[in-house]
Order: C-alpha cells, then structure tokens, then sequence
C-alpha cells in the first residue's frame, strides 16, 4: 500500500468502519480507470475525494460525508 | 427488554440514594450530637453570666443579716423583690435564690417566688443533698453539668458567690433555667440540621434520577438500534451526541452499523 492509500483507508476506517477498503477499492476500480486503492498518489485523492463523497452518503449523513471527502481532498495538496 | 428492577437506572439511583443517606445519616448523627453539646455548653454559660450579674447586684451585707422568722420584715422583702424582679426580666430564668453555708449544713435564704406566690421555702430551709457544683460556687461560679430536679420543677443551675463589703463570700446565688427551655433549644437544633438534610436528600434524589436517566436513555437507543440490526433492519439512524465514554460508545457502534450497511450493499457485497 502506498502511503496516500494509508493515510485514506485511515480516515475512511473513522466514517465506515472495517468496510472503508471495500467501498475505497470499488471506487479507485470502477470510477477511477480501473486504478488499484493500493497504489493512488496524492495527484488522485482530489477525484477520489468526489466519489468518496457520493458513495458515503449512502451510508452515513450528507454533512460526515462532506467533512469525509474534505479530508481526503486535502491530502491532495 | 430489561425490566425495571434489573435497569442500570435502578441500580445506580438506588446505589446513590444509599450513599447520600449514609453521608447524610452519619453528618446528622455527628453534628447534631456536636451542635446540641454546644447549645447546652452556650446556655450553662449564659446562666453563670446571669448568675455573676445577680451576685454582684445583691447586698451582701443585707443578706447577711437574715434570720429564720425575718419573712415579714422590710429587708426580707426589699431583697425578696430584687430577686423576683431580676428573674421577671429573663422569662426563661424559673427562679433566682440564694443560699449560705452553716457548718457543714447549706440553707436556703430568699428566693425570687416571694412575690407571684411562688416561694419555695423559708429563711433556713436545709438542701438535703446539696450538689458538688453547688459546694464549689461558695469559691467560684459553678455550673450543673447535667439537668437537677428540684421541688419546682426539673433544671439547669448556675451558681455565683455572693460577696459582702470586705470581699467575703457570705453565700451563694443560684439561678435556674427550666430544662425544657434548654431542651428545646437543643431540639431546635436538631430539627434544622434534619430539615435541611431531608431537603438536601431530595434534591439529590431528583438530581440523580435526571442524571441517570439521561444516561440510560442513550444507552437504551443504542440496546433498540442494535436490537433492530440484528433483525435486518439496517436502516437505523443512531442520533446521540455526547463527549463521553457513551458518546465514544454510540461513535463506535455507529461505525460497526455503517460498515455492516456497506458489506450488505449489492454493490459491495464480498464475492
């Protein structure tokens, strides 16, 4: 695992629980050119952060989900 | 469920009301034995303040000269009326008297019912068992230490010497307070302590339920949000908000109900 997909399965795990790797990998899989969660840079986090926000919300309220994908956007900087 | 009896809330309120009871018990028992030791200790020395004052305003030298059969002259009575009129200004004195010491006997010589019809005895009359603090205040003012019983009544007496021209003590007065006076002082005590306690008892009592109660309420959303799971309703909302180790505990317990919503999400269902 890089270090980027550390640092956002760490804040994932805060808002999902143990099921943040799955909801991560599906979304780096399907939304992001088939690209593996383990090896995102900080260059990806921005779009990850994006469907981050909408998968979220499914599950957890609209504003966790904001604050969710606001701290993985900021790990793109 | 669980019932009532079994609750948290029972447990801990009752644990509670047993602690604030023990406290309150013991700090009853304490100060009221404490305050009611004083009370006393503060009226025993107000008689010897009444006593010395009496003393000290009687004439000596007068007294000296009574003799059994003087009860009609003018010195008796001028004296007798002094005394009477002393124990009028203090409603809670019975009566005012005062006493010598011949040889080993002690005798009585004027006392302050004379004149409201009260008079317990004649100049002369003998005090059969006179008390070791009566003997004393023939030296210094003394003080009962307990409540006496005498024919007028049960007291608490204060004695002071009486003094003659040259500085001679020619005799004693004594000065006694009803001992229901004292009593009731003591009681007042009491009652006000218990008083107080009993409504700190309640509001305790109150506070603890509130409190309490607070606390199981959340503790029983988390119980029906599991409950609720664990039928296949996933859809609950969890909706506490607190900063402590429950709140910790409904955080913790919502992450477990939001990754079981995502593991049985048909988009992310494990294979």
């Amino acid at each position: 695992m890089s270090a980027t997909s550390d640092a956002v399965l760490d804040i994932a795990t805060d808002y999902l629980g143990p099921a943040a790797i799955i909801l991560l990998e599906r979304q780096t899989k399907f939304h992001m050119k088939n690209l593996n969660f383990a090896e995102i840079t900080p260059s990806d986090c921005e779009e990850l952060a994006k469907w981050v926000e909408l998968a979220s919300a499914m599950f957890i309220e609209q504003d966790l989900a904001n604050e969710f994908a606001g701290k993985i956007k900021r790990l793109a900087l | 469920m669980t019932d009532l009896a079994h609750s948290i809330m029972t447990k801990l309120t009752l644990g509670f009301i047993f602690l604030v009871l023990l406290i309150a018990g013991l700090t009853f028992l304490f100060t009221v034995g404490a305050s009611t030791d004083k009370i006393k200790e503060s009226t025993q020395q107000e008689l010897l303040a009444v006593a010395s004052i009496t003393a000290a305003d009687l004439n000596g030298n007068e007294i000296a000269k009574l003799e059994p059969g003087m009860e009609s002259e003018v010195l008796y009575l001028m004296n007798t009326e002094q005394l009477s009129s002393m124990a009028k200004a203090d409603n809670e004195i019975v009566k005012i008297y005062t006493m010598r010491k011949i040889g080993d006997k002690y005798e009585y010589i004027i006392d302050s019912g004379y004149n409201t019809g009260k008079r317990s005895f004649r100049i002369g009359t003998i005090e059969s068992s006179p008390s070791n603090s009566m003997k004393n205040a023939f030296s210094a003012p003394a003080v009962e230490p307990t409540f006496v019983t005498r024919p007028w009544g049960t007291v608490l007496t204060a004695y002071a010497p009486i003094r003659n021209a040259g500085g001679d003590v020619i005799g004693i007065v004594g000065v006694d307070m009803d001992a229901g006076v004292v009593q009731k002082r003591m009681d007042f005590v009491g009652q006000t302590i218990y008083i107080i306690l009993i409504i700190g008892i309640f509001f305790a009592g109150i506070i603890i339920a509130i409190f309490s109660r607070t606390m199981i309420k959340d503790i029983h959303t988390l119980i029906v949000s599991a409950d609720k799971i664990s039928h296949g309703d996933t859809q609950v909302v969890i909706n506490i908000k607190r900063n402590d180790e429950i709140g910790e505990l409904a955080s913790s317990f919502k992450r477990m109900v939001t990754s079981l919503k995502v593991l049985m999400h048909k988009d992310y269902r494990l294979e």
